[in-house]
């Protein structure tokens, strides 16, 4: 066996060794004369070939007498005999896409040949976006896919949903691989007592590293992924070096940002009740500032926190009425980013290896994140058969964030006699935080006394890969590929420190550790064969093995016991949690793609999967898809019809279990008491025969290029029903469980997704401008929730008002429900509740409605966003508006700002006069329109808009607090300058090209809190958006970046 | 042939190796999938701390019994809902965790202690059923009919019925029996781990035993005034017998101020939410009671709220300034580390004094109800200043005899040191018909955006409504009812 090997070996190699004896050269152009690279040069009849360089020129040994066949991608092949100095002109072929996607398991495909959505953004485009983080950078530039990002806090993470939500209780982020090998994408948003805005892991992705990102929208083009991508796929392909000359480039950008937007509040009233200041409450129902008030007597403060405790009788009430927005300022907002990359190609090899940083200093005080970034990739023609490749990512981020509840929690109590910017030191007496409040922590204390949570993840991603051409038609490909990171948290409140939870000033720190370990192994033969001149079949079979282990163990002490120590050791207290699990699955698939005569293609795909995480002698499950598209523009003939094609698929999907859902295991009860260790049944029971949920999805698509493709149109209308879903089913609590695990859920979602883009639309004297729409709608129905007439599951619950968002049969994913006014003539269950009139008692007072009901939904209407390059001369010049189209917000963070008398709703106030000392003029009312028990209307009673109206009756009305999200923003405009060769020559540099672009500078939106864009939900897997709780801003920026090429 | 006999021979040998290994692999696989982190299954003392440390055990005292406090006349709300309880406006979502909490955490463990206890753990098993037999109680004082015959088996009955209040009483009679029966077969076990509340003491617990049995044949006041007197005073003779004779045996959680174990009353102290009810305090402050200081708290300074000396709180709709006098933090029960007290000798003892009063013994009840007040200011005045008082109290209050004693008396009395325990003083004056205390009771005034304050209704509330997750998820099962509809045994 081992002989025969190495005879096999022998014959591999000696057929590469054929005689060469001339050396042909030539440079390769298009019709314009202008150098086309990469350009194929192939001595006919042989394997004897290269590729052009930069300038377009190529060298070639060759025979004496041989033909050479030249082709390059989007142009028209063509055949020169061999010799010197030849010059070649290929004409470009306006009938070829002149785009090769990677779809699933990183198979390259000319586009024309698939038939399910894709959507390819490259390198320049993710550019233009100019922020940290990859996700955010496609805002506006795909279409079919909902991108939010959770806050404004540096290094926060991004929430991507593709096509709508499909799972009600599980994961709805699609899968993300880099370089064909899938990563994590975890989002670990509480340490136990907090939550903060954790990161999901996509984004330590390197902007710069990044060729090209193609998002896998449908089922047919992610069954092949298996499980992992029921939710769609987003593939990342990072830089490769080019065959030519070492190219080194460099990168430099810094960029400044600020909040885009606040709350909207009231500006006017000061601290106390019944209009007259008092320290008896923090809350802003005191005398109006610009009516010169003045401390009481017997007031004792320290009024600047200095420490010192004064009496500050008769003295003016100070007031700052905009610590929101100065909080919101005290950091720099700065980000620095470098980035130097070195690639280059011999004949045989390519390398690129880069190294980038970034340091960005949040909008709020000591709010950081950094990042540091090493890859290097290389591919390797070891011989004529075998290639090799192998990449290493390092990957270092870490940072300094603010737990959100916490900064909410102050700066809505934040009492605006201080001020926030320098209220923040120790009380000489106590030892203490100098508190504006008693009670309450100021988040200026939190960011000036070292509060924040400090973590630091460290993550290698390597992968290698090897591809063996067995003979013409057949080649194995085998790619394995690993992601390992770990990540540290420490967070402690030190000494002096309010803190909540105890309700003391002994201080606490949590500390965390998560391992995370993903290995996957994919082979694949892959079978091209040419039947005749009109079929080409393209195919191939695999195996995949995935592993996963997942590992976090927190640890929360209460109480330190020395002060500067900041060690979870050094505390009277400790918590710990600790989740572990692992899992594995195993597949097998294959793929079959036919086309006849180049404009009809089918393509079936089929995967088993067995996954770890469902019952054992039920561990398999197969899914199918099968697609077709062809192209009539090779039968309908018009001038103006470049190319056009339709295009139908069919896929299941499916997606397993959560891990160890089968059993019913009891869960530790941390801390232990007094020595007792305690255990409590959990609130699930264990499903012994869960079965996997299914998705299907049909897909029609048409795609068409008019006028040589000046105008291009690409849009899907798209069915999914995800049925059997694993669902947490809520049932009766005096069942002893709050939940059986069951397949029972069932969503339906129904859309379009289409681009058009008109390319060089203008291309006058030097001017080119390519305006492109990307437009998303979805509509999702959710068809079952649970069963015993269960048919409602919530998915978030307001925090401060009793708004809630719920998965609700017969609504669309995400229906707000609340509660609303008391109206006549119509039930809460009545769809339209809302337009009845008011009922008013005989005083003309509103009041609330016994049950809840709906009152709106978080879906939007639709997605648009309108992308547009310029060009002129050395300028180039684009902007990105992005539009999303209804969809509300609960503003829940307004509902307790009404309560403490900060909202702008309170702006007009009824003081009762007959309270001692009580301001005059402050007599407000408003008159409610609406009628009596009887139906008789009442429009000229009115009801006085008092503390106790406000914070009893107005405030408890959720109706007043679901808000139109709709937005409109310039997510994105730039000006860049490219410095002419000629300058650049004498100083041996290639290019240079400096930009100044600005993010998120513009938005309009109806919405009164922070940018509506904000999930409060943070980037977990499941993150509902729609529930502005923590109310963080969003930020914009402006920024500046050179970048040179060497 | 020859060469196909071998190929068909090899591929059967490859298939069946692929075939073994790959069922080999998913055997390993399989493993992957055991949860690393919780077992599934435990050993009853573990499941014995979290079940005293969840349910009513832990919402007894702060956001559970404040609310109810403040339908009894204690408390008043300040601020947020406790104005909409102040106005009676509850909604099916309020304090939905003394129902969820009580059948998810307390019952659903000892549960599983019953049931999965070994030969030799009966002792588990009986503090277990007597432990049940309490948050039954607590819940049908609060709810009246509540499931439990059908209760915590999902899988044979996901929408369990509700049980008529008779028969939850009579459920709790036998599990106490039961308790009691389990405790003597497991006398000579070995020692009780994880017992948090009385430390594994078995004569404890089953003093305790009778001691709940007397309370609940005394809910029967008005069905059965006869019967549940008699069967009172005879648990009452069992509990004294089986040594609850003095406030040492008190059924109580040992609160030590750690942040594990904190007194839940500190909550609303610091969120100033339930306050003393200016009714109560005005009462208490005229009679020169020598509780004033153990019952509400004076102090001010670096406290999150300032309660001003003598301050309480109108029961209406009007947002309070804050200063008012409050529970918490130098009292006897609103302190970090102050117990909150389930059921105690006192009690006992002022159920004897009413038990004794109905069945026409005058004298015993006047010894008791002596007794009883004796017994709860020397256990709750810290104060050397307030002991002082404690003489003129007495005389005045706790020197009954056969002639002077009364129905009214014995139950003003037992409100006034009820105070926290607001379940059982709900269940008080709900038996009474909210006759006693005498003057102290008013329905509660709505004031909101009108000139002059109206009642909010024209009877007073009688139980909290049924959850709404019970409504969503068991609706056809729950009783139809209302805040003023009366429990069953008390209709």
């Amino acid at each position: 066996m081992r002989n025969f090997l190495f005879f096999v070996c022998m014959v591999v190699f000696a057929s590469t060794a054929t005689a060469q004896n001339t050396n042909t050269t030539g440079k390769i152009t298009d019709e314009n004369g202008s150098p086309i690279v990469g350009a194929s040069v192939l001595e006919r009849g042989t394997r004897n070939g290269t590729l052009s360089k930069n300038d377009g020129t190529f060298t070639l040994s060759t025979k004496a007498k041989a033909t050479l066949v030249i082709s390059s991608l989007g142009y028209k092949s063509t055949t020169v005999a061999a010799g010197s100095g030849l010059r070649v002109q290929l004409q470009s072929d306006v009938n070829a896409l002149s785009e090769v996607v990677v779809t699933a398991l990183g198979i390259s495909r000319d586009k024309k040949a698939i038939s399910y959505s894709t959507q390819t953004i490259n390198a320049e485009s993710i550019a233009a976006g100019g922020k940290s983080n990859l996700m955010d950078d496609l805002s506006g530039k795909v279409s079919g896919v909902q991108i939010t990002n959770s806050g404004g806090q540096a290094g926060s993470g991004t929430t991507v949903v593709i096509r709508g939500y499909n799972s009600l209780t599980g994961n709805n982020q699609p899968l993300y691989v880099v370089d064909g090998v899938p990563i994590d994408n975890t989002a670990s948003a509480t340490n136990g007592q907090y939550s903060f805005p954790s990161a999901n892991r996509a984004v330590d992705i390197n902007p710069d590293d990044v060729d090209n990102v193609t998002i896998l929208k449908g089922g047919a083009a992610t069954a092949l992924y298996g499980i992992q991508a029921a939710n769609g796929a987003i593939i990342i392909t990072t830089k490769k070096g080019k065959v030519g000359k070492a190219n080194i480039d460099f990168n430099y950008s810094r960029s400044a940002a600020s909040a885009n937007k606040f709350q909207d509040v009231t500006r006017q009233w000061l601290r106390g009740s019944s209009g007259i200041y008092t320290t008896n409450t923090s809350n802003m129902w005191g005398p109006n500032a610009f009516s010169n008030p003045v401390f009481p007597k017997g007031s004792l403060m320290d009024l600047v926190g200095d420490g010192v405790v004064k009496d500050v009788t008769g003295l003016p009430i100070p007031f700052y009425p905009n610590n929101f927005e100065n909080f919101y300022a005290s950091g720099t907002g700065i980000t620095n980013r470098y980035n130097i990359s070195v690639s280059g190609a011999s004949d045989k090899t390519t390398y690129f290896t880069s190294l980038s940083r970034l340091d960005q200093d949040g909008i709020i005080l000591n709010n950081r994140y950094q990042k540091t970034d090493f890859m290097f990739n290389f591919n390797s023609q070891i011989t004529d058969r075998l290639k090799i490749g192998a990449k290493f990512n390092y990957i270092n981020t870490g940072g300094n964030r603010y737990a959100q509840d916490l900064l909410s929690y102050s700066l809505l109590y934040y009492i605006n006699t201080f001020d926030i910017m320098t209220y923040h030191t120790t009380n000489l007496a106590t030892g203490t935080e100098s508190y504006w409040n008693n009670g309450q922590s100021s988040a200026m204390w939190m960011a000036t006394h070292d509060g924040g949570e400090k973590y630091n993840v460290n993550r290698l991603l390597s992968n290698f890969d090897a591809s063996y051409k067995i003979s013409r038609d057949l080649r194995l490909d085998y790619k394995a590929g690993m992601d390992q990171y770990s990540e540290g948290r420490e967070q402690h409140d030190m000494i002096g420190t309010w803190n909540y939870a105890s309700n003391n000033f002994t201080g606490s720190i949590t500390t965390g550790n998560i391992q995370n370990t993903q290995l996957n192994s994919e082979l694949i033969l892959h079978f091209d064969h040419k039947f005749g001149q009109d079929f080409q079949l393209r195919s191939f079979a695999g195996q995949n093995i995935f592993y996963k282990k997942y590992d976090a163990l927190f640890n929360s002490g209460n109480s330190f016991v020395l002060p500067n120590l900041y060690d979870i050791t050094n505390t009277q207290t400790q918590t710990v949690s600790h989740g572990s699990w692992s899992k594995q699955t195993l597949g097998v698939y294959g793929d079959v793609q036919v086309d006849y005569k180049n404009y009809l293609f089918i393509e079936g795909t089929l995967r088993e999967d067995w996954s770890s995480t469902l019952p054992r002698n039920n561990m398999g499950f197969t899914y199918p898809s099968v697609s077709a598209g062809y192209v009539f523009s090779e039968h309908i003939k018009a001038p103006w019809l470049t190319y056009g094609k339709v295009r139908v698929s069919y896929a299941g999907t499916s997606n397993d279990a959560p891990v160890n859902s089968l059993e019913t295991s009891y869960s530790n009860v941390s801390p232990a008491v007094l020595g007792n260790v305690r255990f409590t049944y959990p609130s699930t029971v264990g499903n012994p025969t869960i079965r996997p949920e299914s998705t299907t999805q049909q897909e029609v698509g048409l795609d068409l290029g008019l006028f040589k493709r000046k105008v291009t149109f690409e849009a899907a209308y798209y069915e999914k029903r995800s049925f059997d879903q694993i669902i947490y089913a809520p049932v009766s609590s005096v069942t002893g469980v709050s939940s059986t695990l069951i397949n029972l859920g069932e969503t339906t979602n129904k859309g379009i997704d289409a681009t058009l883009s008109f390319n060089n639309i203008v291309n006058v004297k030097g001017f080119t401008w390519t305006s492109a729409f990307n437009f998303s709608r979805n509509r999702s129905m959710v068809v079952k929730v649970g069963d015993n007439g269960n048919d409602k599951v919530t998915l978030r619950n307001g925090y401060w008002g009793t708004t809630e968002i719920d998965a609700v049969k017969g609504q669309p994913f995400g229906a707000i429900y609340g509660y609303a006014w008391k109206r006549y003539g119509k039930a809460t269950t009545d769809a339209d509740y809302l337009s009845a009139p008011l009922l008013l008692d005989a005083n003309g007072n509103p009041s609330k409605a016994a049950t809840k009901t709906l009152l709106g939904n978080t879906s939007p209407d639709f997605i648009l966003g309108w992308n547009n390059t310029m060009s002129y001369k050395n300028f180039n010049f684009g902007f990105t508006i992005d539009w999303k189209k209804g969809g509300n917000v609960a503003n829940d963070f307004n509902s307790m700002i009404t309560y403490s008398g900060k909202s702008f709703y309170t702006d007009q106030r009824y003081y009762d006069p007959t309270v001692a000392g009580a301001p005059a003029n402050v007599l407000s009312t408003r008159i409610y329109s609406g009628v009596n028990a009887a139906g008789q209307v009442i429009n000229d009673k009115p009801v006085q808009l008092s503390k106790t109206f406000y914070t009893t009756v107005f405030r408890a009305i959720d109706e007043n607090y679901v808000e139109d999200a709709t937005w409109f923003r310039l997510r994105n405009i730039y000006i860049g300058y490219t410095v002419p060769d000629k300058i650049l020559k004498p100083l041996h540099i290639k290019g240079l090209d400096l930009t100044f672009s600005g993010r998120n500078v513009w938005l309009k939106t109806p919405y009164t809190g922070v940018d509506p864009e904000v999930s409060a939900g943070g980037a977990s897997a499941n993150a509902t958006t729609g529930m502005d709780i923590a109310g963080i801003p969003s930020s914009k920026s402006w920024d500046f970046s050179v970048k040179v090429k060497f | 042939m020859k060469q196909r006999f071998k190929i068909a021979l090899l591929a059967t040998v490859v298939s069946t190796f692929l075939f073994t290994s790959c069922e080999k692999t998913l055997d390993k696989m399989a493993v992957l999938n055991k949860n690393e982190n919780s077992p599934t299954s435990v050993i009853p003392s573990a499941l014995l701390t979290q079940a005293e440390l969840s349910g009513t055990f832990t919402s007894q005292g702060g956001f559970g019994d404040g609310p109810i406090g403040v339908f009894n006349g204690h408390f008043a709300g300040n601020h947020a809902t406790g104005l909409s309880y102040n106005q009676y406006q509850l909604t099916n979502g309020d304090l939905a965790g003394l129902f969820t909490g009580g059948y998810q955490s307390t019952l659903m463990n000892l549960k599983q202690i019953i049931t999965t206890a070994q030969a030799n753990e009966r002792s588990y098993v009986g503090i277990a059923q007597i432990l049940t037999a309490y948050q039954l109680g607590y819940m049908t004082s609060i709810y009246g009919d509540i499931p439990w015959s059908q209760a915590l088996d999902v899988v044979k009955f996901p929408t369990p019925k509700y049980d008529a209040q008779v028969d939850i009483y009579a459920a709790i009679q036998k599990l106490l029996a039961d308790g009691i029966a389990s405790l003597t077969a497991g006398a000579s076990e070995s020692a009780i781990n994880g017992d948090f509340l009385y430390g594994g003491n078995r004569a404890k617990w089953k003093g305790l035993a009778y001691m709940l049995s007397a309370r609940y044949y005394n809910h029967f006041s008005k069905k059965d005034p006869a019967g549940s007197a008699t069967n009172a005073i005879a648990a009452i003779a069992n509990a004294k017998a089986a040594g609850f004779t003095s406030s040492s045996a008190d059924f109580k959680m040992p609160y030590d101020g750690s942040t594990t174990l904190y007194n839940p009353w500190q909550s609303t102290f610091t969120n100033g939410m339930y306050v003393a009810n200016k009714a109560f305090l005005d009462y208490i402050m005229a009679d020169n009671d020598p509780r004033l200081r153990a019952f509400f708290t004076s102090n001010s300074g670096t406290v999150p709220i300032r309660p001003a000396y003598g301050l309480g709180k109108l029961q209406d709709g009007d947002v309070g300034t804050g200063a008012y006098m409050s529970i918490g933090d130098s009292t006897y029960y609103g302190q970090k580390n102050s117990p909150v007290l389930f059921a105690t000798y006192f009690e006992m003892l002022f159920i004897e004094a009413e038990a004794n009063m109905r069945a026409g013994n005058a004298a015993a009840a006047a010894t008791a109800l002596n007794a009883a007040v004796a017994a709860h200011l020397n256990q709750v005045i810290s104060f050397t200043a307030d002991k002082a008082g404690i003489p003129t109290y007495i005389a005045n209050h706790g020197a009954e005899t056969a002639a002077t004693v009364s129905m009214a008396k014995i139950m003003t009395e037992k409100y006034k040191a009820m105070l926290a325990q607001e379940v059982e003083t709900w269940m008080d004056v709900k038996r009474h018909a909210y006759a006693y205390p005498v003057g102290m009771q008013s329905i509660p005034n709505v004031s909101n955006t009108s000139a002059s304050k109206v009642p909010v209704a024209s009877t007073y509330i009688q139980r909290l409504l049924y959850t709404q997750s019970e409504l969503d998820k068991n609706g056809t099962n729950v009783p139809t009812v209302t805040i003023f509809s009366k429990l069953p045994i008390l209709q």
